[in-house]
Order: C-alpha cells, then sequence, then structure tokens
C-alpha cells in the first residue's frame, strides 16, 4: 500500500533551519506543503502528511516549485511600457517605475472607468494560481464589474463537466469511490493518474484501488497517464465518446435491462409525466410535475406520491393529454445507438461496446447494500467518469451527459464504490458548524447544489436575457466561461446585440492570454482593441507585449490564503478519510519590489474611491459575521483579513497566528457526508426537460444578432453531435489533433522551469507530437522528423513527430501549451508546440449550450524538408 | 394503458431499494398551508446599501424605506424600482429565481437566501445589504 513517511516537521530544530506548512499553488491540486528553509533561503518542498489534500505527497512541478521562484528571469519591479505601439514581439521598451507612479496611474483609469460604467474594466485570471481567486472576487463586485473571466483555463476547462457534474452530482466533477470500486471506466479522463483535482490524493487511492484489483478500462484517443496503467485501453476516434456511452446506455436499458428500478423511481426525474409538447404534465393547482401513481392509478404531484409506487413506463391519458414517463422516452431514444453505429462512428468494435457494458451492469451489483461505519449503504462498485478530453469538443455537454447517464441507469451515483461527485455534502466545521452545505430538492424536486465554484449555481437556470456582460453568459444562461471576451465575432455581436459599453482596461493576474485561448493572432487584435492592461505577472511572457503597467507577483510561495481547498468539491478527494483544512502563507521573504497582489489591490481600492465597496465584497465572499466583519472604508491589510475570516469560521482562538504554526488541521468524514445520495431527498434530470424552451429563448435574441442556434443541442433528450472536424472533408485531412495535459506541465506556465524542463526534455511525449507508427511509416515519416500540421483554415504548427503505437491512428496528440516565444522566459522559449495556434474561436467551434470552445482540429500533415 | 413489466434483477433480493425510497434530508418542500404573520397590516424602516455595480443606481446611501412589516426581498427591489425607474434592477431579477444567485443579500448583516422569505419576520427594524458577486474557477 501507499503508506507515507511520518511528516518532517521537527520539535527542536537547528537555529536557522525550518519547516514552514503551507500550499502549493502550481496546479489547482493545491496539495498541502512543508517548506524547508535553511538560514532564510527555501531548499526544499515536500508534501504535508499532516493533510489529506495530496497526503504528504507532490507532483514533479510540486518539487521544482523554489525554481520558479529563484528564477533569474523573474520580474522583480513595476514596469512601464514606453512603445505606444503594441504587437507580437515588439519591444514594449519597459522602464521601471515606483509602485506609487504604478497604483496613482492604475487606480485613475479605475476611477474614469468607475464613474462612466465599472463593466468597462474585465479581469482575466489564471487557473494556475486558482486558489489566489478570493481577493479577485472582492475587487472586482466592489469595483463593480461582472466580467471576469479564467483566461484559457476557463475555456479550456471541464466546463462541462462541471456544469454536468453540478446537475447530476452535486459537484464540480466526478471520480470514481476509489476505496471501493470495482469497475472503473474513465471516458478522456485522468483522475488519478495525471494532474488535477487532488492529484496527488487521488493517485494514491487510484493506485491502491488497483493493487486491490480495482479493474479500469480506460477509452482515449491516447494511451498515456491513465491508460498506460489500465487494464485495458479502448483507442477512440477523437470526440466521439457520446457515441459510445448511449450505445452502451442502450446496451444496458434494452439489451441487458440492467437497471437501477427503485433509483430512477427516487432519484431521477424517470417517472415524470412527459406530454405530447416534451414538457412536464403539472398539476393544475401546485404546478409541480406530475408523475402516474401505480398504487391509486391516478396522477400526482411528484412531492405527494410515493417513489415506489411511481410508474417508469407506460402511456397514460392526464389532463387531456396523452403523456408518458420521460424514462421510457430516453429508453426508446437509446434504441437509435447501437452498438453497429457507435462502431462506425467510434471505430469501437461492437463485439468490445457490448462485452464492456455487460462487465459494468455485472459489477454494479444492483441492489445490493454495504455497512460502512455502522450505516448501511447501498452500494454499487462500478463507475463511469469523464473529465476534460471528452468535453473539449463541440458535443461537449451531451459527451459529458452520455457517460454519467450510465452511472444513472444502474444507481451508481454517490454511494460506496460507485462514481462520485466529491464532496457534494459537508457537515461544516465541528466546533461551529460554519461552511456546511448540503444538495437540496430546489423547483420541480431536481436537486440544487450545496456549494459551488461560481456564484450562479447550474440549476436552477435565470431566464436568458439581452446580454450586458461582455461574455454573453446573461444570454447562455447553462455557459460559464466565454470565448466572446476575445472572439472574432466579438465587437460585431456586442453591436448587434445593443450591448451598452465596451471593454476598455484589462487587470491580468497571472494568465498568458495569447497562448492560453486561441490562435495568436486573435488574441493580438482584440488585446490591442484595449486602451490600457495592466498586469500581475512572474515572467514576461508573450501577453507581455500588449500590457501598459507589469506588477510584480510575488508567486504563490510568497502570498497568503485562507481557504486553498474550500469549497470541497474542487479540492478535496473523494471517499472517506479525512477533512483537512490548510492555509497559504509566505514563506519566502519578497525579492526586489515583489508585493501580496491582495495588498495592491486593497490600495488601488482605496486610491479608486471603492474601499468600501470592496470591503463589503469581502464581507459577503468569507460571509464574515458578527465582530469579524469589515467596516465601512476602514482600509485592512490582507493579512487582517485572512485573521479575521479564520476567526470567523474556527474561533477566536484559531486565527491566523494559529494556522500558521500549525499549517492544516483534519477531522473524519462520516458516511452521510461521503455518501449523501440515498439521505437526500432531490432527484436529477436524465431528461432535460427545460432545454427546448431555452433553445427557443435563446435563439430568439441571438439568431437576429447574426448566432442561429442549432436546436439539436437543445434536446431533452442527451445525443451524439460531431464536431466540425469530423465534418471536414478536405482531401488529404486526415488526422484530428488533440492536446492533452502534460504531468510535467501546467498550462503554458512551468515550461520555464529549469527542472520541469529538464525533465520535459527527457520524455519522448513532452515537446513533440504522438502519431501511431503505422499512420506514420504509411506517411513515409520517420521517428524525429520535422512535420507541419496545417487545418482547413490555414493554421500551422510544426513540430518532430514521435511515432508510437500508443496512440490511435487518426489521432495526432500534444501535450501541455509550449511553443513560447517571448524572449522573458529563456528556459521556455522554442520548445514544444504552441497547440492552440490551431484554434478558432468563433460561434462554429463552441457548444452552442454552455459555449465550450471545441479544442480538437481536423489538419493535413507534411514533412519539412531539413537542410 | 398498463405499465411495462420493470426487468428482472440478477440478485435475488434488492436490498438497497427500501435505501433509496427512505431519504429524508432536505426534501422537496410539500404543498404548505399559509400562514398570516402576526404582523402583517403594520410597516417596517428597511435602510438599503448598495454595493459595487449596484452602487451606480444612486449617490443615497442608505436608503430609507417604509415598507409592509412582511416585505421581502423582491419587495425591497420593486420599492426602489419605484424610486430609481423601473430598470434598475434588472440585471438581477429572474422570473425564475426571483433574484439572481450572484446577487448576494445581507440582513442585519447575516446572509439571506431567499428572495421571497419576509426580511424581517419579528417585525423589526433592518438593514439589507446587496452586493452582485461574480467569479468563476476553472479548472
Ligand atoms: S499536483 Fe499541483 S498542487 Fe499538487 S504538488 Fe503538483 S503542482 Fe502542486
Amino acid at each position: 500500500m501507499n503508506e507515507i513517511k511520518p511528516p518532517r516537521i521537527v520539535e527542536r530544530a537547528p537555529e536557522g533551519d525550518e519547516w514552514i506548512p503551507s500550499t502549493c499553488n502550481l496546479c489547482y491540486g493545491t496539495c498541502s506543503i512543508l517548506v524547508h528553509k535553511v538560514d532564510g533561503v527555501a531548499v526544499k518542498i515536500e508534501g504535508n502528511p499532516k493533510s489529506t489534500v495530496g497526503k504528504g505527497r507532490l507532483c514533479g512541478k510540486g518539487v521544482s516549485g523554489l525554481m520558479t521562484h529563484y528564477d533569474p528571469n523573474r520580474v522583480r519591479v513595476p514596469m512601464r511600457r514606453t512603445n505606444p505601439e503594441k504587437g507580437i514581439g515588439i519591444d514594449p521598451g519597459w522602464e521601471e517605475i515606483s509602485w506609487d507612479e504604478a497604483l496613482d496611474e492604475i487606480a485613475g483609469r479605475l476611477k474614469k472607468i468607475r464613474a462612466e460604467d465599472p463593466r468597462k474594466l474585465s479581469i482575466q485570471r489564471t487557473t494556475t494560481v486558482y486558489t489566489m481567486g478570493l481577493p479577485w472576487a472582492a475587487f472586482a463586485p466592489g469595483f463593480g464589474t461582472t466580467n471576469v473571466s479564467e483566461g484559457g483555463g476557463g475555456l479550456h476547462c471541464g466546463n462541462s463537466a462541471h456544469q454536468v457534474s453540478g446537475l447530476l452530482h452535486a459537484s464540480w466533477g466526478v471520480l470514481p469511490d476509489f476505496q471501493y470500486c470495482n469497475y472503473a471506466l474513465y471516458f478522456g479522463a485522468s483522475k488519478g493518474h495525471a494532474a488535477g483535482h487532488n492529484s496527488n490524493s487521488n493517485m494514491g487511492q487510484a493506485a491502491d484501488a488497483r493493487e486491490r484489483g480495482m479493474k479500469m478500462v480506460v477509452i482515449d484517443p491516447m494511451c498515456n497517464f491513465a491508460a498506460a496503467k489500465a487494464n485495458e485501453w479502448v483507442p477512440i476516434r477523437v470526440g466521439t465518446d457520446a457515441a459510445l456511452a448511449l450505445a452502451m446506455c442502450n446496451v444496458l436499458a434494452n439489451e441487458l435491462g440492467t437497471l437501477d428500478i427503485p433509483y430512477l423511481k427516487a432519484k431521477t426525474n424517470g417517472p415524470y409525466l412527459i406530454g405530447p409538447d416534451g414538457t412536464y404534465v403539472r398539476d393544475i393547482e401546485t404546478n409541480e410535475p406530475l408523475v402516474w401513481d401505480t398504487k391509486d392509478s391516478i396522477a400526482k404531484p411528484h412531492n405527494v406520491a410515493d417513489s415506489e409506487d411511481m410508474a417508469l413506463e407506460g402511456e397514460f391519458e392526464v389532463n387531456g393529454v396523452t403523456c408518458q414517463p420521460s424514462f421510457i422516452l430516453l429508453k426508446e431514444h437509446l434504441k437509435k445507438y447501437t452498438p453497429e453505429y457507435a462502431e462506425e462512428i467510434t471505430t469501437v468494435p461492437a463485439e468490445n461496446i457490448r462485452r464492456l457494458t455487460a462487465e459494468f451492469a455485472k459489477e454494479a451489483r444492483i441492489g445490493s447494500t454495504i455497512v460502512i461505519d455502522g450505516v448501511t449503504l447501498p452500494y454499487r462498485p462500478a463507475a463511469a467518469i469523464a473529465f476534460r478530453g471528452l468535453q473539449g469538443h463541440r458535443n461537449a455537454t451531451f459527451n459529458f451527459l452520455a457517460v454519467l447517464l450510465l452511472n444513472q441507469l444502474v444507481g451508481a451515483a454517490d454511494v460506496v464504490g460507485s462514481c462520485h461527485g466529491f464532496n457534494s455534502a459537508f457537515d461544516g466545521i465541528p466546533e461551529t458548524g460554519r461552511m456546511g452545505y448540503q444538495p437540496k430538492a430546489g423547483p420541480d424536486g431536481l436537486m440544487e447544489v450545496g456549494t459551488w465554484m461560481a456564484y450562479d449555481p447550474p440549476y436552477p437556470r435565470p431566464e436568458p436575457k439581452k446580454p450586458e456582460e461582455m461574455g454573453l453568459q446573461d444570454l447562455f444562461v447553462m455557459g460559464m466561461t466565454s470565448p466572446f471576451f476575445n472572439s472574432k465575432e466579438g465587437e460585431e455581436l456586442w453591436e448587434k446585440l445593443d450591448m451598452p459599453y465596451r471593454p476598455e482596461m484589462l487587470i491580468n493576474y497571472g494568465a498568458n492570454i495569447m497562448m492560453s485561448i486561441a490562435n495568436k493572432d486573435l488574441i493580438a487584435e482584440s488585446l490591442k482593441k484595449l486602451d490600457f492592461i495592466a498586469s500581475f505577472d512572474l515572467f514576461m511572457n508573450e501577453t507581455s507585449d500588449f500590457v501598459d503597467i507589469i506588477l510584480p507577483d510575488r508567486g504563490y510561495l510568497g502570498c497568503y490564503n485562507t481557504r486553498p481547498n474550500s469549497p470541497y468539491i474542487f479540492s478535496h478527494p473523494a471517499g472517506m478519510g479525512d477533512w483537512s483544512w490548510a492555509i497559504q502563507q509566505p514563506v519566502v521573504e519578497p525579492e526586489g519590489k515583489e508585493r501580496i497582489f491582495a495588498d495592491v489591490l486593497i490600495d488601488l481600492a482605496e486610491r479608486a474611491d471603492f474601499l468600501s465597496d470592496m470591503n463589503a465584497a469581502f464581507n459577503a465572499v468569507f460571509d464574515l459575521r458578527g465582530e469579524n466583519r469589515l467596516q465601512g472604508d476602514k482600509k485592512y491589510s490582507y493579512e487582517e483579513i485572512c485573521d479575521a475570516d479564520l476567526k470567523n469560521n474556527f474561533g477566536d482562538e484559531r486565527g491566523l497566528e494559529f494556522f500558521k504554526k500549525e499549517g492544516v488541521i483534519s477531522w473524519p468524514k462520516t458516511p452521510e457526508e461521503v455518501y449523501w445520495r440515498p439521505f437526500t431527498d432531490a432527484r436529477v434530470p436524465i431528461y432535460w426537460e427545460w432545454m427546448p424552451e431555452l433553445g427557443k429563448k435563446i435563439q430568439a435574441i441571438s439568431g437576429p444578432a447574426g448566432l442561429d442556434v442549432p436546436m439539436e443541442y437543445y434536446s431533452a433528450l442527451v445525443d451524439y453531435l460531431p464536431c466540425a472536424s469530423h465534418e471536414c472533408d478536405h482531401d488529404n485531412f486526415d488526422f484530428y489533433t488533440f492536446y492533452y495535459r502534460d504531468t510535467l506541465h501546467t498550462n503554458s506556465f512551468t515550461m520555464e522551469n529549469a527542472w520541469l524542463d529538464e525533465a520535459a526534455q527527457l520524455d519522448p511525449y513532452s515537446y513533440n507530437i504522438a502519431m501511431n507508427t503505422q499512420s506514420g511509416l504509411k506517411r513515409g515519416l520517420e521517428d524525429g522528423d520535422l512535420i507541419q500540421l496545417e487545418t482547413a483554415k490555414g493554421r500551422k504548427v510544426k513540430g518532430r513527430v514521435h511515432l508510437t503505437q500508443a496512440i490511435h491512428p487518426e489521432g495526432l496528440g500534444i501535450a501541455a501549451l509550449c511553443g513560447h516565444w517571448a524572449k522573458g522566459m529563456p528556459v521556455a522559449e522554442g520548445k514544444g508546440i504552441f497547440y492552440n495556434e490551431l484554434l478558432e474561436l468563433d460561434w462554429e467551434n463552441v457548444n452552442p449550450v454552455n459555449l465550450t470552445l471545441d479544442l480538437c482540429s481536423k489538419v493535413k500533415v507534411s514533412r519539412v524538408e531539413e537542410n | 394503458m398498463g405499465e411495462t413489466p420493470a426487468p428482472e434483477l440478477e440478485i435475488e433480493e434488492d436490498r438497497s431499494a427500501v435505501l433509496w425510497y427512505s431519504a429524508e434530508r432536505n426534501a422537496a418542500e410539500k404543498p404548505a398551508e399559509t400562514a398570516e404573520s402576526e404582523n402583517s397590516g403594520t410597516t417596517i424602516s428597511i435602510d438599503v446599501l448598495l454595493f459595487g455595480l449596484l452602487s451606480a443606481v444612486t449617490t443615497e446611501s442608505p436608503i430609507s424605506l417604509s415598507l409592509p412589516s412582511t416585505a421581502t426581498p423582491l419587495d425591497v427591489v420593486a420599492a426602489l424600482e419605484d424610486r430609481f425607474g423601473a430598470d434598475s434592477f434588472a440585471q438581477i431579477k429572474d422570473p425564475n429565481i426571483g433574484i439572481l444567485t450572484c446577487c448576494r443579500l445581507f440582513v442585519n448583516g447575516e446572509p439571506f437566501e431567499d428572495p421571497y422569505a419576509p426580511i424581517s419576520p419579528d417585525g423589526l427594524a433592518g438593514t439589507i445589504e446587496m452586493i452582485i458577486l461574480k467569479g468563476f474557477e476553472g479548472g
């Protein structure tokens, strides 16, 4: 088993020798760390075994954080451009300025914009240091802008994964219950085998599960981090997972008939009666959806009938219309997804589809129970999970839903061994009961999340309206991040949709927007249109060419954060074990003129006269109560605000000083928190009744502006729908490209880290293009050849090909976001491939439901002759 | 009109069915009796503090309102719209949700979630703070 060595904190360290607890922020795994300092110099970073987040482990990036901190290329002083001309590779002519000069200029602009319309300010951040979001969560609303985006991270993240996981599991994503799962199906996910959510905790749990005998089947175009450790790798054509998952659902429902009927009756909207117009048949008095009560042979509101008596099949006359339970409509709908049809779409043989489904169905052990810590619970030791790979396509929403439907059909949802939303329920901090949350029934009895990573949860949805947000999320109400911050259509659309303002100023926090969203020319155009950009950065990167004032950030080893692992739906491992509360604190002294960015934001709020608004926002964001609330326009340091947050949650005895010393506190989870589903009387939608009407409402607004909503994406029943790349039939365009998150790198940031760069150079995949050996040989290519990929729109990238059996014959796999060209990142410059150069940022390439960007493309490959 | 029989289970006894059917926590609301509030008919003073984007509506702060003791946050918004213009709060109102979740409400310093619930069930004066929070974490 994966035992962790005891903590390295020693009772009496030699003079000048200390281990300081904090949190890694080099990805959103947010592992708890211990930093070893000798005579004031940080010399080593290890995992903190006292914490459940990371469980004492670090990945290669976490260990290498020192190299980022001590990199001589770091920005250490505020700087202002002297060259007004902005463009790729044009020297901004940087000059050093004082903090006062920098803040006065930025605050002056903020004041002017705030007086006109605060929404003219947009804020972009990176997910690389995502836990630094709290000061921004107060700064932006205090200022009054609603235009906050997550750079490329947001667009390239699990936009649909989060939305659908929220609707079906009250969580930000899904995982197998590693401790009890016996059969895990992975679709385009690497959970427990690579970067990302709770990655180090999950890696330990996944390794233990495999050792215990959990069978793991990975469906992915590439046999990399997860598939390499799986029992079986199922190569699939890029972007077609929904066709496979729906064929498996069809086999479950219509060939095997292996269904958890009580679960479907009690926990889904499967019994809700659907009329001829596709909508719920509702109770005339209460307007609640009706179900058919088989005991009394009448229709009753869903919240009146007993679940046990609800019909899942049949045809009934109610309120003068003929209606059927939504479950039977789904079951019939699935029939078109025969394994033979799916084989054509996905290249996965029909017999394999049937075999995998039968294995999954058998392992789900429908009807069984198990006792955990004295509590009897449903036992479903099978899980189908998915993440970013599967949902980085135009059909993002349905791709994800199709996979999660597998779990719904067999009742493998948030019970022992099953697919889990991680930490959807939390009873609160034991001593104070604070911060607790539970999923609950909302309108129509459908589940509302207990907590969420954004302020608008996935359900219930607001009505679409004429947009006033730059990203149009108030029109596309199921969207979270949006391509319209930087899109090709942006200005034209804003004009047609009568947007009452235009963006004028951007404050960027660590996002390298030029690289992290889509092709650089398009992003450059969008950045050039802004009057002013201020950016907190560690390095002069590709985006710096467009920035007016650069502010030196202290980085994750120099900042405070009281909630690096909260909310738990994002950052805690699934399953039984502990809750941990860690903090992040400065472990190194500032170098040069670096400042804690949160204090800089507070300074800006003071100089631009919105400190009382920012204090009110801090009160709201942290939910500060009583004497911990920030008062009026009094100026607080961020350290004081952190202290207030901790005392507010943990009591006066456990403020910042307590946590600085302890670093982390832990307490045990209960089975009712972890396996919450049977205890919670809320249903999840397997039939998305609201979708067609929502689509029509959006079309009524967006259509006249030129965004025609393809209604097939707004169907109540989940479908496979192809990407633009699947429809590209140009001669010789015969490869599908995709990129994946390398375990050695986070976004486009870590390539500047010398240790990680060295490791990546030893890895045959990190900086090369993976191509199937036979496919390469057929085209006369040899391993190491320089090749060019070109899209139908003429976008091109070059890189060296690595021939391997570990990739689907039609796939081209590219790791991470490399290919830097900025001189300020000399370690990274020129290494690897800038994948995003291939990507468009337009309506044709986003999911019309939640605006997820399609990250695949169809390309033609040619060898580049070298002298 | 009949129901298709449910598929047979492969195990002899479905032991988990009773667990699925017995949920109690956070149950969907049953139709409730409406009760007359003790304080209905009286009025209360409410001070409104608007922050961030909402503060652009007026420089007046706090905004003092006199409302029926049964007033809800939606009634407060309606009263503000009467005073400052019909569309001044359009960005936070929603026919499905009442007041959008991103608009956080605090009554006397305590968070207040339900836009349809009386702000002051005890009929006492109070302060309501309103601020729009926006933001998102990707991953
Ligand atoms: S997984 Fe992420 S947070 Fe954890 S050590 Fe690695 S980079 Fe740091």
